[in-house]
Parts: structure tokens; C-alpha cells; sequence
């Protein structure tokens, strides 16, 4: 709205022409639900009239504060492997007396084993990795936006962004400056291509873009990236040192991947 | 609010029709934030809200239960998470203590807003004004009936249709309508007669 509302301290009941705002009609226009032949009249209503557009935009501002305090959640990738272990426990269903106890017995041996093994130190018992189940990058992207698209780390010191990707991936890698306009905000674990996949998101010309770098023998053929809120994404990768990236993002060429490098300077191996 | 539908079946013999245990873990992911902002709008308030929903996904795969359709596995879970849901806030109620806060930090969501963020991208602080007005708005937002708050952040924060609305939680869809703008005129009554809160827009940034 480009006209200037009026004094902040109240509603001006006194202005000519003011109506009581309230009402189901015009909140069903806010809410977007009028026919089309009376959404021009609530326009033109709105334009002339001081007290619903202060209404109007305290609207606006409720939503937006109520958005900003309940952003969407979307559930972990640990989470939800912990749901599909219990999932797949469950589905299996009751055994009969007889197999539950063979079932019982077997499981009994099984961690005795194991924890003689352990304490023996022999490296030669399997490890039974927790279950994980790989998610296509761009559902991750669109899960990062719906969530409000913030780092679970912030990350403002380089080194530790060097100290995380030795630590989670064995290589070290910093990020080059970024162009202006492009900032990076920090670094989230969310899954993708295994547990260990390492996500940093970014902010280019205001637009999300995350970058995904995982393991190369960690690497999945990714679906195409589809639309999200209307808007064609893009998927580009590239490889380097063993390690493989991905950027996810609406621009058709990629914009943040490239700054970040592996590098050969000493850096902390523990933070 | 109470459900129409056939409740699910408990450790019967597998079905044919029952969900694939691929598909519950992608419609649990799918039906997540919806659920979770029912749990906030049944305890007026996020903190706790995944912890509800995790509560009740884990009670009803402790059940075993059996879930025949998407639809049929949301509707128990609504019902679940607002049982937990209410549980959790009795608890909070007769212990009268609450836990702190934190100093919130989301960015606004929706980039085409008119309205300047509220959040300094120097600092990532909340401007003060900005917290007064999100603190007041939390306060009114307590004060509105269960069920109202809970159509209210399934409609702004969720973004469900009120045919979705009705749905999750049972209740014609004129209900969730008139409780979606009822509680918005309310919300903005309170917030308007407010004397810490101040209407002015904040100035448009380049």
C-alpha cells in the first residue's frame, strides 16, 4: 500500500468516512475468499478508507508474526529413521510363543557376542550401522525452505567451518569470499545422500541455494528437481577431491559451490 | 472434536490394504507440519509442539496399529497429537511454571511481504518493538478458545485449506471458517487497544 496510514496510537473512528473494519465480510476478503465481483469493490473500499487499511495491515503483520513464531516444521532425518526402524519392528508383527522364544534366544546370543567383541577389541564383528534412507537433495532443498530455510549451525568462524567438513568428511574444505549479494548462513546435517551429507546454505540475491557435499562413493542418481512455489529449481554437481557437490537453487547456473574449495592450509581437527 | 472414522485395527494379521511400511514414514514426513502446528495451537505455543507429535507417532507404532489409507493415519494421529497434546499443557497449567523462551530468531517467511523484516540482518536480533508486538500477540493468541487457535494456525501458519481444516479436525467447514476470522478480528481488537504496541508500519527498506 503506498498511502501513509494514519497516528500509530489509535484507529481513526472520526475520519469521515470511516466504517467499523470488522466484520466476516472483510475478513473473508483478507482471507481471500471473496467472488471476484466484490473483491474489486473491497479493493476500491480498502483504497478510500484509512481505518481498514490500518486494519489491513495489522493483518498483514499478525500473519507474518505468527509465521515467524510457528515456523513449519519439518522432522529430522534421525527422526525419521527412528520412525521407520520402529515402522519396520512393528510390522513384523507378533511371533508365536515358540519363535518368540527362539527369537529371544538368538538376540540374547547376538548381544553377548557383541559385547564380548568389544570388550575383546576385535574389529572384526560387523557393525550394524543405524538405518538411514536417502531423501532426493531437492526435497531436502524444499524441506529447508518450508522450515524457513535457517542453518542448524550459524558458523561465523572459518576454521570451524573447515574443522566440520574434516571432521564429518575427512576433507578440509573454506569457503572463498562470496560475491556481493551472496552470503552464507551456516551449515545443516539434513540427510540426502547419507548421514553424513553436509548441507550449507546460502543466500544469493535474496534467493535460498543450498549446496549438499557428501562422500563420492555416497553419491545417488538424483530425480529431476522439479518446481517449488511455482519457480523452476535447478541441480548442479560437481566433484572434487573424493567429495561430490550438489546446489540446489532457482538459478540455471550455480552460484555458491563453486567458493567452496578444499584446502591444503593447517586448520584445528577438533572444535 | 471427535472422530467419525473406524478406528484403526491393533495387532491384527497384516492387510493387504494396510499402509506399506515405505509409506508411513513418507506420509508421517508429509502430515509433520500440519500435526505440529495443531500441537501448537492445542498448547498456544511452539515449544513442545514436535515433542507431541513424536509422542504420538511413537504411540501408535507402539500400538501396532494398522492404518487402511493416508487420510485414515492423519486423522488418528490429529486425535493423538491433541490428546498429548493437552496433556502436556494440564502438566504446564497445575505446575505453573513454563519454560524460557528463546529469543526468536526466524526470519519472516513469505519474501514477497510488503512490510520491512523484522529481523536486523546485522544482527540477527528481533527489533524491540517487533519482540513487544510478537510477546503480545502470544499473550491474545492464549486467550482464544482451543479449537479456534488451532484453526487459526493450521489456516496462517500450516496454510491448509478449510476443507483440509475440517478434515483434521472434524468440524464442518463453515466452523473452521468462522473461527479462522473470528479469532483474527479478536487478535486484532486485543493488539490494537495494546498501549506497548505500536501500528505504525516500520519505514520500507531499499
Amino acid at each position: 500500500m503506498s498511502k501513509s496510514l494514519p497516528p500509530n496510537d489509535r484507529r481513526p473512528d472520526d475520519l469521515p468516512g470511516a466504517a467499523p473494519a470488522e466484520g466476516a465480510d472483510f475478513d473473508a476478503y483478507l482471507d481471500g475468499l471473496v467472488p471476484e465481483d466484490q473483491q474489486a469493490d473491497w479493493t476500491r473500499r480498502l483504497e478510500r478508507d484509512p481505518s481498514l487499511q490500518c486494519d489491513a495491515a495489522l493483518q498483514r503483520r499478525v500473519d507474518e508474526t505468527l509465521r515467524a513464531k510457528f515456523p513449519a516444521a519439518a522432522p529430522s532425518p534421525e527422526h525419521l529413521a527412528q520412525v521407520a526402524r520402529l515402522q519396520h519392528a512393528a510390522a513384523g508383527g507378533p511371533a508365536p510363543r515358540r519363535y518368540r522364544r527362539g527369537a529371544l534366544l538368538a538376540a540374547a546370543v547376538l548381544v553377548v557376542a557383541v559385547g564380548m567383541a568389544l570388550l575383546a577389541g576385535d574389529r572384526t564383528v560387523p557393525h550394524q550401522t543405524p538405518f538411514f534412507e536417502p531423501t532426493p537433495l531437492a526435497e531436502v532443498y524444499r524441506t529447508a525452505v518450508a522450515s524457513g530455510f535457517q542453518p542448524y549451525y550459524e558458523c561465523r568462524e572459518p576454521e570451524r567451518l573447515t574443522a566440520i567438513f574434516l571432521q564429518r568428511l575427512a576433507t578440509r574444505l573454506h569457503l572463498l569470499p562470496m560475491p556481493p549479494g551472496s552470503r552464507m548462513l551456516g551449515l545443516s546435517y539434513p540427510g540426502g545422500l547419507s548421514r553424513d551429507t553436509t548441507a550449507m546454505l546460502c543466500r544469493v540475491d535474496g534467493a535460498p541455494v543450498l549446496v549438499a557435499v557428501d562422500r563420492r562413493q555416497a553419491d545417488r542418481k538424483q530425480p529431476a528437481p522439479g518446481v517449488y512455489e511455482g519457480q523452476p529449481l535447478h541441480l548442479h554437481r560437481a566433484e572434487r577431491d573424493g567429495l561430490v557437490f550438489y546446489e540446489i537453487s532457482p538459478f540455471a547456473q550455480p552460484r555458491a559451490m563453486q567458493y567452496l574449495v578444499p584446502t591444503t592450509d593447517d586448520a584445528p581437527d577438533n572444535f | 472434536m471427535t472422530s467419525r472414522q473406524e478406528p484403526p485395527r491393533e495387532n491384527s494379521e497384516s492387510s493387504a490394504e494396510s499402509l506399506p511400511a515405505s509409506d508411513f514414514v513418507a506420509y508421517y514426513q508429509q502430515a509433520y507440519p500440519k500435526l505440529t502446528a495443531l500441537a501448537a495451537g492445542v498448547l498456544g505455543r511452539r515449544d513442545g509442539a514436535e515433542d507431541v507429535v513424536q509422542q504420538a507417532v511413537e504411540i501408535a507404532l507402539a500400538k501396532g496399529l494398522e492404518f487402511e489409507s493416508p487420510s485414515r493415519f492423519v486423522a488418528w494421529m490429529a486425535g493423538a497429537v491433541r490428546r498429548c497434546a493437552l496433556n502436556q499443557r494440564r502438566k504446564t497449567t497445575r505446575r505453573r511454571t513454563y519454560a524460557a523462551s528463546p529469543t526468536d530468531l526466524a526470519a519472516v517467511a513469505h519474501a514477497a511481504s510488503t512490510t520491512a523484516s523484522p529481523i536486523d540482518p546485522a544482527t540477527g536480533q528481533l527489533e524491540r518493538e517487533q519482540q513487544w508486538f510478537g510477546d503480545a500477540l502470544i499473550a491474545a493468541l492464549d486467550d482464544l478458545a482451543e479449537e479456534a487457535r488451532c484453526c487459526l494456525l493450521l489456516r496462517t501458519v500450516a496454510d491448509l485449506s478449510y476443507a483440509e481444516i475440517s478434515e483434521l479436525l472434524d468440524i464442518p467447514q463453515g466452523t473452521a471458517m468462522s473461527h479462522v476470522h473470528r479469532s483474527r478480528q479478536l487478535l486484532r481488537r486485543r493488539l490494537a487497544d495494546s498501549p506497548d504496541v505500536d501500528l505504525t508500519p516500520p519505514p520500507q527498506k531499499s
